[in-house]
């Protein structure tokens, strides 16, 4: 196959190509006509013309120096002149007369003066042929030397007399310096005195020539000895005949020198500087330079020669100064003389000195901003050609996409490119996919038209849709004839064979979230050429059928007993076969499963179930439906017999039939099973499967509860009263987990004062499931939570003393106590710990009954006593308590029966019998509460047999809050003990 | 990609450790130097030591480091003060401030108000300040803790005479120079010598200012008393002071002819006078007589004590300051001073003019002995500079030198008392000329002058100016 390559690639490397074609055009051009190299000449040229500007200021300022100086010097001339004639001398030697001399000197400060005053110089001089004050000395010369010591300030005050008469310090008032001296030492052998005879010799050599050409530029020297280097200008004296007697000068301190024409200050350049200096042969001569670079002239000091090299740039000079700084140099002869001078051959140089890298920064800068633009310039037009192709080519890439995505059922559309040859191509397409469309849609028609619940697919290995037929679409809710792509088909397929059935070849269970139902649908798929074909079909009916089937089938997995659903719709069915026959609901539970579920662990337990299982199984052949109800609870329906006795019979028999069948212990004895069981008739108890065995439970509780392992029949009358016990099992656990009872407060009024001695406090439930606090007890009993409700009322009767605290006022308050229930260690700590302080105000009331276990109650009562409370025995005389008990108990409080006190003041049993155990209890120090007063005579006769209390009705009924009593019987009870004491 | 991502991390690493590196260090380059401008006051030989030592320091040690000391001299102290004070307050057509300055105390008090100063604690260490003496560097710290000057070089004053001059007077009168010791035989001797010479003047006063503040002080005031902000003006102190010396300038016992003694020395219009060692070198080994050099021998004479004062001289100097700016120019400038008041340097700049070194080990070493011996085995002009620190060195190590410390005005006090006693003098001169014009005798001439009365007028003066500066000042 030939190699292919896309349309936009080829595109993009053509116009790149273009691109790269320009900028190396662009780069040459600029090679080829230096653009660089004249960016630099343009700065060289300025550097050039900056550093001959400088040279031509310079030059002016010499100039104007020397022209004003010679000028100056041409006068003193004359002057002096005038004054060695008035002396009769020859000039030459007037310093050999001291008045001479003194005029002389005189003249020439007052011309020094004046030059010091009106030129930026920083000394003037004048040296004579002959020293006045050592005349025979050879080199001795009478001089006289000013110096502007601050030449910036320009103030006479600071000038200084270095060599003259004292006189001229006195009459100008300056100071003389510490060298000051008469004379001036000048030798001929001495290159620094050439400012002294370089102008003499020239005057001797050029007579008559006029001053200006004389003079002479000494460089720096330090001519007075005192490390002061100087440059000088310096003019011969010359007599009439023009030879010389002396000279005149001005010295410019090289500081001075350079601050004044050197000054960097108009200089362009960083770091550059400007220097005065001798150039021979392309070397500066560093034994004297003048700049006020105070770098450049540390580093040039300790330096002999500086070798310049000449650049291919016009008149430039390169050179590496001390200290490694690469510099380049503008060179300027300085024109310090005139052409016919004698000393027109002294080179000196004006240098403009500038760092290689300041000079050319312009073009360095220039290139660099250059490589940034040809740089982006160069990324945006690769990004141009590139965004540019790709919408070029994004319009057939779109077409052939679309073509690529068409599914066979789609109207074929092309959207016009624009491009006439395509849309050519395009149209041809259209009418020939027209052609194909209708083939494959008959065959579509031909399926729909079978009418099966099923529908087909197909994937193909190129294709990027799936085809689907009609109920596909109906099935997965979506709309019909839409394009499914084969990630969206991947999706559907999943849930559509999410949860396959175990055990069922290809069968799965589909639930439509749309109609929230269940299918159940067979999906087979089958590979083709070109891919997958798939069959899906709706088995929904068949298998729901199936499932019924099996569920009506389903047995108890361990016994294989009817489970409780499937015996109550047998026992229904049953019962509505024979509507009129009888029937017999045995409700069966297991006495010991718990047992050895304890104490030989839950696979003992079944095999336990599993034996008795077999034992139930007897029923199985008089027809009854034999079922485990749950856990050890079983149930069998016998029904269609004419007589209730038959059936009994039959169900008395599985006792003597059950004792073939024992569970073998780990032990290795051999356990009976035993059993209590209940039995409710159909139709006289019940007549649905519901009620018989909600019977038959209760028959078989009875049983379990009077006489564990034997058959019950249904007792309605037994029914009717201790329902509750069954009905409020699960009430007694919320009232114990929830803590839902309270108490009411009845008075126990103190007989001999009517006050209100104490008060009983009397457990009520917050439930109405109980309609008294006996039946709160039964039930408590009857499930065996006796201890927890005793705990449950000790800590909330606390609780509720604690509470009321204020209003019980320290009167005592009775508790009663639950017979034969004694509180855990942990719950009596717990009691001990919070309420210890309300103890000794605290009467616990126990009750004695023939169950009761004396020891316990011993026990109680020692406990009650230990802790600072009181005992009370409750109920006495109802026929249980004996006065031998209560001896033993040590009461602190007998609390009569209310059978005892109602009605005794009518009888007179009741009445000898009372007032002995007054009496009695009187002797050991034992209070009497007389109960259940309901009347006013009750109450009269009782406060006559000196009964201490009394409580009951007559007195005040139990209240939710603590009441006094009515003042009325308050009343009633002082005016009967009044009565009483008086008989 | 996460390569380059960790060698990105590195490369930002090493950055940032190589910045806080460099902090640590010092803000001199050598690649980069940075220029010093140095504004002093010296002149002469002095101007020249400096700018020697200057060009030694560019060369050797400024040049590795990167620092490079431009010197300007800006003429006497005055004129460098003003132009000092011009560019701190930025008058028009002043120049910059320069780097660094030579500066008084009186000076530094009050740019320093101006912020203008740097702070050289931040440039020394403890150890490195210790290293001066401590009276002078004590001079160079304000405000408990400001350390604004480096003392560079100091200078006492003492008594120069012209030997060969005064044993003609001594042996033709008998006196000795043990008068010169007080002011008061000073002024005694000098009335002698100018009925003796028929007119002429014995003794001159440099520094006039120093004349009535070591007065002062020898007398137990302190008319400068800079710990309280205020002048102490004392009658009897004061009185004593003028009378010495308006009478001597008024009778012309005493002198002030050119523009310093030395050069009146060198006239011959005065046989001795008091100025400061730094000076030394000005002191002639030869006078001009008659056209012609005449040698001299010199004597050093202590600075002469008024009777019943303590025994003490003047302690000065100006040290340098600098400039608060860049920290690569005020380490650049400490570096510097460092180096200049090393006593291997110091002690070459400063003796070779009659200075005195500022580090304590110049003393303690042989440093300034052995320089002593060379100079007295050199020229005559040497050995008159050695004779010098005979006095000079004896004042300081016996610690009897005085630097009055000074107070934001306390310049405007020394040059007014300075300045009116000079004008009083001026005028008593002239009076006293006229008097004796009429041919009054001496004691007459000085009963008609009536010190009292002039004293009081003088007293009144400088009581009136101070009040117009709004300086505080008690009387005595």
């Amino acid at each position: 196959m030939k190699k292919t390559m896309s349309l936009r690639r080829q595109l993009n490397i053509i116009m790149a190509l273009i691109v790269v074609f320009q900028s190396v055009a662009l780069i040459l051009a600029l090679a080829f006509f230096q653009v660089f190299d004249m960016l630099d000449a343009e700065a060289v040229r300025v550097f050039s013309s900056t550093t001959a500007n400088q040279s031509q200021t310079l030059n002016d300022a010499q100039a104007k120096l020397i022209e004003s100086f010679t000028q100056e010097t041409e006068l003193l001339n004359d002057n002096l002149l005038e004054t060695t004639l008035d002396y009769g001398l020859a000039p030459e030697d007037i310093y050999l007369n001291d008045q001479a001399y003194d005029a002389v000197a005189l003249a020439a400060s007052q011309t020094l003066f004046s030059v010091l005053e009106q030129t930026d110089v920083t000394g003037a001089f004048m040296v004579l042929n002959g020293s006045n004050a050592k005349k025979d000395s050879e080199s001795a010369h009478s001089a006289l030397y000013l110096r502007n010591l601050t030449p910036e300030l320009d103030k006479a005050s600071n000038y200084q007399l270095n060599v003259g008469p004292i006189a001229i310090a006195k009459n100008y008032h300056l100071p003389t310096s510490t060298d000051w001296n008469l004379d001036m030492v000048i030798k001929a052998d001495d290159q620094t005195n050439n400012f002294y005879f370089n102008p003499l010799n020239a005057a001797q050599n050029y007579k008559g020539s006029e001053l200006a050409r004389l003079g002479y530029w000494s460089p720096p020297q330090d001519i007075l000895g005192d490390n002061q280097r100087v440059i000088t200008y310096s003019l011969p004296l010359l007599d009439q005949a023009g030879n010389p007697y002396g000279v005149v000068g001005i010295e410019i301190e090289q500081s001075f020198f350079s601050d004044e024409y050197l000054s960097d200050e108009d200089f362009p350049y960083t770091d550059g500087f400007y220097m005065v200096a001798a150039v021979d042969d392309n070397q500066i001569n560093t034994n004297w330079f003048v700049t006020g670079n105070v770098v450049a002239k540390a580093y040039l000091t300790n330096q002999n020669f500086l070798v310049l090299s000449k650049r291919n740039d016009e008149g430039l000079y390169a050179t590496t100064m001390p200290g490694h700084f690469k510099v380049n140099l503008s060179l300027q002869t300085l024109n310090l003389y005139s052409e016919n001078s004698p000393f027109v051959d002294e080179n000196w140089s004006l240098l403009g000195v500038v760092p290689e890298n300041v000079l050319r920064a312009n073009s360095a800068s220039i290139r660099e901003k250059l490589i940034y633009v040809f740089i982006v310039t160069n990324l945006m037009a690769f990004a141009i050609v590139f965004v540019t192709m790709h919408f070029f080519t994004r319009k057939i890439t779109r077409l052939s996409d679309y073509v690529k995505n068409l599914s066979p059922y789609d109207q074929v559309d092309f959207k016009s490119t624009g491009m006439r040859e395509i849309d050519d191509l395009t149209a041809a397409i259209t009418v020939f996919s027209q052609s194909l469309t209708n083939v494959s849609k008959t065959t579509s028609k031909i399926l729909e038209l079978s009418l099966l619940p099923m529908g087909g697919y197909e994937i193909t290995e190129n294709g990027k849709n799936v085809v689907l037929t009609d109920f596909l679409y109906w099935i997965l809710h979506l709309d019909p004839g839409a394009v499914i792509s084969k990630a969206e088909w991947e999706f559907c397929y999943a849930r559509l064979t999410k949860e396959k059935i175990p055990d069922q070849e290809s069968i799965f269970k589909y639930f439509d979230n749309y109609e929230n139902r269940i299918y159940w649908l067979r999906i087979i798929e089958a590979k083709s050429p070109s891919g997958v074909v798939g069959v899906v079909m709706d088995v929904t009916s068949e298998i729901e059928e199936k499932n019924r089937l099996v569920d009506e089938l389903e047995n108890d997995a361990l016994t294989g007993l009817f489970t409780a659903t499937s015996f109550k719709r047998k026992v229904e069915n049953r019962i509505n076969e024979q509507i009129d026959g009888i029937g017999a609901m045995v409700f069966i539970d297991l006495d010991n499963l718990k047992y050895i579920n304890d104490n030989f662990g839950h696979e003992m337990g079944d095999r336990l179930i599993i034996q008795a299982s077999q034992i139930f199984r007897y029923f199985q052949k008089y027809g009854g439906i034999v079922s485990r109800i749950s856990g050890d609870e079983f149930a069998v329906y016998l029904h269609g017999y004419s007589k209730p006795q038959i059936l009994l019979n039959m169900i008395r028999n599985l006792y003597p039939y059950s004792e073939a069948f024992t569970l073998r212990m780990p032990t290795g004895e051999e356990s009976r099973i035993r059993f209590s069981a209940g039995v409710a008739w159909y139709p006289k108890d019940g007549s649905d499967p519901d009620t018989l065995l909600k019977r038959a439970d209760f028959a078989m509780y009875e049983a379990k509860s009077k006489e564990k392992g034997k058959l019950y029949e249904f007792d309605p009358e037994y029914y009717q009263k201790m329902s509750y016990l069954l009905e409020n099992r699960e009430a007694i656990n919320r009232l114990l987990d929830e803590e839902l009872i309270t108490f009411a407060y009845q008075p126990i009024v103190d007989l001999k004062t009517g006050e209100v001695a104490a008060y009983e406090a009397l457990m009520r439930s917050l439930l109405e499931n109980f309609k008294g606090p006996q039946e709160i007890l039964s039930v408590a009993s009857a499930q065996s939570k006796l201890l927890q409700l005793e705990r449950l009322v000790m800590q909330k009767v606390f609780q509720s003393i604690e509470n009321h605290q204020k209003v019980i006022a320290g009167r005592k308050i009775f508790i009663n106590s639950i017979p034969n229930q004694l509180l855990r260690e942990e719950d009596r700590r717990q009691i001990i710990d919070r309420y210890q302080p309300f103890f000794k105000q605290v009467v616990i009331e126990i009750i004695e009954r023939e169950s009761t276990d004396s020891e316990m109650l011993l026990q109680k009562a020692d406990f009650i006593r230990a802790h600072g409370m009181q005992v009370a025995i409750d109920d006495f005389g109802n026929g249980y308590s004996n006065e031998l008990r209560v001896l033993n108990l040590m009461p602190d409080i007998i609390k009569i029966d209310i059978d005892m006190i109602q009605g005794i003041h009518k009888n007179d049993d009741k009445r000898n019998l009372v007032a002995n155990l007054v009496t009695f209890c009187h002797e050991k120090e034992v209070l009497v509460v007389a109960e259940g007063i309901e009347d006013s005579a009750d109450l009269q006769t009782v406060i006559e047999l000196d009964i201490d209390y009394a409580q009951g009705y007559y007195l005040a009924m139990p209240d939710y809050k603590i009441l006094d009593i009515p003042n009325v019987v308050k009343q009633e009870i002082l005016e009967n003990r009044k009565s009483s004491s008086e008989n | 990609m996460k390569k380059a991502i960790a060698l990105f991390l590195i490369g930002m690493i090493c950055i940032l450790t190589a910045c806080s590196g460099q902090d640590s260090q010092s803000a001199l380059d050598p690649e980069n130097p940075v220029t010093l401008n140095l504004w002093h006051y010296y002149t002469g030989d002095n101007k020249i030591a400096m700018e020697e030592a200057i060009e030694s320091f560019n060369q050797s040690v400024g040049m590795e480091s990167g620092v490079f000391v431009n010197a300007i001299a800006q003429g006497s102290v005055l004129e460098l003060e003003e132009a000092v004070t011009a560019a701190a307050n930025g008058t028009v057509g002043a120049a910059e401030m320069p780097d660094l300055f030579s500066c008084y105390p009186d000076k530094a008090v009050e740019l320093d108000a101006l912020g203008k100063l740097c702070d050289l604690n931040a440039y020394f260490t403890q150890e490195e300040k210790d290293k001066y003496v401590t009276e002078f560097l004590n001079g160079g710290i304000f405000d408990e803790d400001r350390f604004l000057i480096v003392p560079t070089v100091k200078s006492t004053e003492i008594l120069y005479a012209n030997q060969t001059a005064l044993n003609e007077f001594f042996v033709a009168t008998g006196q000795n120079a043990s008068s010169l010791t007080s002011w008061e035989g000073a002024y005694q001797m000098a009335q002698q010598y100018y009925q003796y010479s028929g007119g002429r003047s014995l003794i001159g006063i440099d520094s006039l200012a120093n004349y009535i503040i070591i007065g002062n002080r020898q007398l137990g005031v302190q008319i400068i008393d800079g710990a309280n902000s205020q002048a102490v003006l004392n009658r009897q102190a004061m009185k004593k002071v003028f009378d010495v010396y308006y009478g001597g300038m008024s009778m012309g016992y005493f002198n002030a002819v050119g523009k310093f003694r030395s050069d009146d020395i060198k006239s011959g219009d005065l046989l001795a006078f008091v100025g400061s060692t730094s000076g030394a070198a000005y002191f002639p080994t030869w006078i001009e007589k008659d056209n012609t050099q005449s040698d001299i021998d010199f004597l050093a004479l202590k600075y002469p004590v008024f009777e019943g004062g303590e025994d003490i001289a003047v302690s000065q100097g100006a040290g340098i300051a600098v400039t608060a700016s860049t920290p690569e120019k005020e380490e650049g400038a400490a570096l510097f001073l460092k180096w200049l008041t090393d006593p291997e340097q110091n002690i070459e700049f400063a003796m070779n003019t009659g200075y005195l070194p500022v580090e304590k080990a110049a003393y303690d070493s042989d440093g300034v002995s052995q320089k002593l011996t060379e100079m007295a085995a050199g020229e005559t002009a040497e050995q008159n500079v050695a004779a010098v620190y005979q006095i000079a060195l004896d004042q300081v190590e016996e610690g009897k030198t005085y630097a009055s410390l000074p107070f934001n005005g306390s310049y405007t006090v020394r040059t007014y008392l300075e300045d009116s006693l000079e004008s009083m003098c001026q005028s008593g001169k002239e009076n006293a000329q006229a008097l004796r014009d009429t041919g009054l005798d001496d004691d007459a001439v000085l009963k008609q002058l009536d010190l009292d009365a002039r004293f009081e007028e003088w007293y009144a003066m400088v009581k009136n100016e101070l009040d117009l500066s709004g300086i505080a000042y008690i009387e005595e």
